[in-house]
């Protein structure tokens, strides 16, 4: 089950690298970045997963487990997930940063072609 | 003073240049020239704490901090850590000394702007600043990753600072996709190290990996590299450093080419001596090399080609660049001083140019 994520998420950053590399429409590049963030967020997600293990919350266990036991126990390793949460943050600051660019040089150019912004150049 | 009282001081170098980037924009209500003064004091703050801690540094001594007083529990770092080398020291001192010397000199280049655009402008530079400076003195691979980021987001907004500017706009769109980029090699490669071995702090990476390297860590260290020679703006990686250069007012172009492109050359250096050391792949320091003389070659070659001013110099930063790097590949004592000295040397010769710069 967790082959599929990572295929998943390998397939995903491919998907994303292609529309960044192949689309002359400045959102859809912003848009293929934003898959390849979404496959780190994945990939990330799985290799915190150990097989048949829990989330790792120790505070209020389910019925009959004790936080100790719980700690000492299987649980998917938290560290991961917090880059992941910090990855998701970084990643809505990038975005919007690349979509005020997107804006101005729509207003500027009257245009999101990747083509003609940079025929206009120099 | 004892060490771990030095050790506690050293938050304050990152942190009084983020509390100036907050304070600027509001004191630029008040007076035009408040942000430059509020900057100037923190910055001046930031290098009087840090120099305080050097003579300790360079005695040989590593000041480390753990924030919280999170201390290691079982040889496991487990909170955030400070630890300041020589090597971080120097480039945390020469960011600190040098950004305040090109903020000073804002005062005579930009003397036109705008009080709002003046706060808009000191906050995002002691921003840079501030992520620099944590970059150099950081202990573990994911926090080297968040200042990058840091200083990168704070870099977007200083490449597309003149926004009437078209080539300006231009720029940052650029550059931002090459370094979003980067960012994700470097932040997938830094999970695969932690996934492979518990750990993130360099120390604790190295202690993993002396017994031997497997096809996760090599990858690792592939995407590592390659992340971080963008930054540092390394021939096949290079494409965004010129145009952020053109586009960006004169002391930005001048930070960017004496601070944030070596960062990423220490960067370079933390994981190929500090955490693969002898246990590194036997392709990477070769890889390296090659690299770094295309660079140094290449970067000079082009420049010759260039008949705008600021361009001519960020091909050049490119050369310099790839000469810091050869000081790396060869992996001993006496490249990594060579280094040292050199980067900083031409971060003074690249501040310098600064005038030029903004006069083109």
């Amino acid at each position: 089950m967790i082959v599929v994520n990572y295929l998943a998420a390998g397939a995903l950053f491919c998907i994303g690298l292609y529309a960044v590399l192949s689309r002359r429409n400045l959102i859809k590049i912003v848009m293929g970045l934003s898959l390849m963030e979404s496959s780190t967020y994945l990939l990330l997600i799985s290799l915190a997963y150990r097989d048949r293990s829990t989330a790792p919350v120790l505070v209020g266990p389910p019925g009959g487990r004790s936080p100790a036991g719980l700690a000492h126990g299987n649980v998917a390793d938290p560290v991961l997930q917090n880059f992941c949460l910090t990855a998701i943050v970084i990643g809505v600051a990038v975005t919007a940063v690349f979509l005020s660019v997107a804006v101005r040089i729509s207003q500027h150019y009257r245009t999101l072609d990747a083509d003609r912004v940079r025929a206009l150049r120099g | 003073m004892s060490d771990a009282t030095l050790g506690s001081l050293l938050p304050v170098a990152v942190i009084a240049p983020i509390g100036g980037a907050i304070l600027a924009p509001l004191a630029a209500r008040v007076d035009r020239r408040a942000p430059l003064a509020i900057s100037l004091a923190a910055l001046g703050a930031a290098l009087a704490v840090l120099l305080m801690v050097a003579p300790r540094v360079f005695a040989g001594h590593v000041i480390t901090h753990y924030m919280g007083h999170v201390v290691p529990f079982g040889g496991h770092v487990l909170g955030i850590a400070f630890a300041a080398d020589p090597l971080g020291m120097t480039f945390a001192i020469a960011a600190a000394a040098i950004g305040g010397l090109l903020l000073l000199f804002t005062l005579s280049s930009l003397r036109e702007l705008g009080a709002r655009e003046l706060g808009g402008y000191a906050c995002l530079f002691q921003l840079l600043l501030a992520a620099l400076i944590g970059s150099a003195l950081t202990a573990d691979l994911f926090n080297l990753f968040v200042w990058f980021e840091v200083a990168a987001l704070s870099s977007y907004g200083l490449t597309g600072f003149y926004l009437e500017r078209p080539i300006a706009l231009e720029a940052a769109f650029k550059v931002l996709v090459l370094t979003t980029l980067a960012s994700f090699l470097i932040f997938i490669g830094a999970s695969l190290l932690y996934a492979a071995h518990g750990a993130l702090n360099f120390a604790q990476l190295h202690r993993a990996l002396a017994h031997g390297t497997s096809t996760v860590d090599v990858v690792a260290v592939a995407l590592l590299i390659c992340g971080f020679a963008t930054k540092a703006g390394l021939v096949p990686f290079h494409g965004w450093l010129a145009d952020a250069h053109t586009a960006a007012p004169g002391p930005v172009s001048a930070l960017f080419s004496a601070l944030m492109v070596n960062l990423g050359i220490v960067a370079i250096a933390r994981i190929v001596l500090q955490i693969f050391g002898h246990a590194a792949p036997a392709a990477l320091p070769d890889l390296l090399l090659v690299i770094a003389l295309v660079s140094a070659v290449g970067g000079a070659l082009l420049a010759l080609a260039q008949d705008d001013l600021k361009r001519l110099l960020a091909y050049d930063t490119i050369s310099q660049m790839g000469v810091l790097g050869v000081g790396i590949a060869v992996r001993n004592a006496g490249g990594l001083a060579g280094t040292t000295f050199s980067a900083t040397r031409c971060s003074r010769a690249s501040s310098s140019c600064a005038p030029e710069r903004s006069s083109t």
